[in-house]
């Protein structure tokens, strides 16, 4: 990526985020790179989630703020906020007798007033949403019949139509196999770069974040150890002090990205 | 199939229920009745009509009010009576009967509803934790409920028999003895209701979705699940002041609203298959000499076993 980024949109300024007494955030900063995928890496238990939750103002904050365009969240209502950041949690949860096309209409929610009927522009969001994610051929399907890749697809088309330039993911490739969780990383990849989205996803395969996020950010109880390109942040010494491993980092022979292997 | 066709049958039932009388059905009343006859204006403008007005507007509150409480606690079983409609009902009625021994005829609906709102109001606020769940709501819900009815046995057990007696048929769920100024009364109180809800439709299907979601789509959830359960307790305590408890009618009617339609008008077909439902149980009830809420179950629980064997088949 040489191309300079835009300026931040989306930004935690010191946030201290706990549940019950215990800190699960340490007074983070973090600028989220505009018209990038950035991957949040870490353990287990790390706040990577909760960083998540944080950008997309569903959190509580004890300490800090997370401001969007310069405003506090808290400043602009649920639905302005829904109009530019959408959010994927982890298992979102739908009725199975929903169809995709169904599913997806549902992204629109922030756009439409009480009385505001179906537009053809509404429509044409959808239809949009649903090739982008290869799940036009889907439309009709009812969700309970989708296969785990299917079903993430149609799920990321739902947060497509919500038409925010920021998509928030929390594990999307989780309980995909292998095919489909490139799949899904390839697809996010591709939002950033001819949609000119932002992506902020919650990843747990190191090597996946090295060959599709264009930014990666590597936290560890609660505090950010490192925060840089996929090349500057898989190192032994990163990847030591976040997960305690011993790492060997070799480059693909095929095109040079680094990969990790981790030894102990 | 007959979950279709059951909002096709309101009319000859509706005719039926108002040409039904001591003397058998007699259709010729209707005619009277349309021609300014006044025998009839009395048995079938003053008594008839409003006990079908009242059953069809109590089962559209009551179905209605079933849909909202089945998607704010997200559960398909959930029905008005979780959310301590009934038990705060019965419970301040007998109170009323049993404790206060003035003339208490007029403010048994009032006491009806207030019981009603008490503990459904008493659900939500001791649920709440920066915020209500679906699930806080449910085992609160259940935990009220059982409190009232530990409450109504109570009485029961200590009260005078014959003012316990009078309690216990108003709990048993009759449209016996509605009339004109109460129907209205109740309709205006629930009209206003059944819009807001027929409006909120959209929000009501979303509510099956996880909080972050909704939340992530821009819904401001905590004052979403407020309204819907106020407008809950609005049409169900309506309800069960008017009629007393009647069960089932909330449970099974929002799902043969849902088999029969997709959910664009889940609200209005909805309202139409409980308005069907009490009227063909209050017709049952007529026919056996029994008040409708003691046969809404009879109903209810045979359907209840084809949810189970069709939710085990997929």
């Amino acid at each position: 990526m040489s191309e300079a980024a835009g300026p931040v949109r989306l930004r935690a300024n010191a946030i201290r985020v706990g549940y019950r007494g215990r800190d699960v955030l340490h007074d983070l900063t973090f600028a989220v790179p505009s018209y990038r995928f950035t991957a949040l890496l870490g353990p287990n238990g790390s706040g990577k989630s909760t960083l998540l939750r944080a950008l997309a103002g569903l959190t509580p904050l004890r300490a800090g703020e997370v401001t969007l365009d310069g405003l506090a969240i808290p400043m602009l209502s649920r639905r302005r906020l829904a109009e530019m950041i959408s959010l994927l949690p982890q298992t979102p949860r739908a009725p199975d007798d929903l169809a995709v096309a169904d599913l997806v209409a549902q992204g629109r929610y922030p756009h439409r007033r009480l009385f505001t009927p179906w537009s053809l522009q509404d429509q044409a969001i959808c239809n949009d949403s649903m090739r982008l994610t290869d799940v036009d051929g889907l439309a009709a399907r009812l969700l309970g019949r989708l296969s785990g890749g299917q079903r993430q697809r149609a799920w990321i088309a739902m947060t497509l139509a919500q038409s925010a330039d920021i998509l928030l993911l929390d594990e999307p490739t989780t309980y995909l196999d292998i095919a489909h969780q490139l799949d899904i990383l390839d697809l996010l990849r591709r939002l950033v770069r001819e949609q000119g989205k932002t992506i902020v996803a919650v990843l747990h395969d190191i090597n996946h974040a090295a060959r599709f996020a264009d930014h990666i950010c590597l936290l560890k109880e609660g505090r950010i150890v490192a925060s840089g390109s996929p090349r500057d942040i898989i190192q032994p010494s990163h990847l030591r002090e976040a997960f305690s491993i011993e790492a060997t980092i070799l480059h693909d022979p095929y095109d040079g990205v680094p990969v990790c292997v981790a030894r102990k | 199939m007959m979950a279709v066709a059951l909002p096709a049958l309101l009319l000859p039932l509706a005719a039926l229920s108002l040409a039904w009388g001591d003397s058998g059905v007699a259709p010729g009343d209707i005619a009277a009745w349309l021609s300014g006859d006044p025998v009839a204006a009395v048995l079938v403008g003053s008594l008839r009509a409003p006990r079908l007005a009242a059953a069809l507007l109590v089962g559209a509150c009551l179905g209605v009010a079933g849909a909202i409480t089945q998607a704010v606690m997200r559960n398909p079983l959930a029905e008005p009576g979780l959310l301590g409609i009934n038990g705060g009902a019965g419970l301040a009625v007998i109170v009323l009967i049993v404790h206060l021994t003035a003339p208490t005829g007029q403010w048994l609906p009032v006491a009806g509803f207030a019981g009603a709102a008490l503990a459904a109001g008493a659900i939500y606020a001791l649920s709440w934790q920066g915020g209500t769940s679906s699930i806080r709501l449910i085992l609160i819900g259940i935990g009220v409920s059982a409190l009232t009815g530990a409450g109504i046995a109570f009485i029961t057990a200590f009260g005078n028999v014959s003012e316990v007696q009078r309690a216990m048929s108003w709990m048993a769920g009759s449209l016996y003895g509605a009339d004109w100024n109460r129907f209205f009364l109740l309709l205006g109180w629930t009209l206003p209701a059944l819009a807001a809800s027929g409006l909120l439709a959209r929000d009501l299907n979303l509510m099956a979705f996880d909080d972050d979601t909704l939340q992530g789509l821009g819904m401001r959830l905590q004052l979403m699940r407020g309204t819907l359960i106020l407008l809950c307790t609005l049409l169900a305590g309506a309800a069960v002041a008017i009629a007393g408890p009647i069960a089932f009618i909330g449970l099974i009617a929002p799902h043969l609203a849902r088999l029969s339609a997709k959910t664009r008008y889940l609200i209005p077909i909805t309202a139409l298959y409980g308005a069907t439902l009490l009227l063909v149980a209050d017709l049952l009830a007529r026919a056996l000499m029994l008040p409708a809420g003691i046969l809404t179950p009879l109903i209810g629980v045979p359907f209840v076993g084809f949810l189970l064997r069709k939710q085990s088949h997929e």
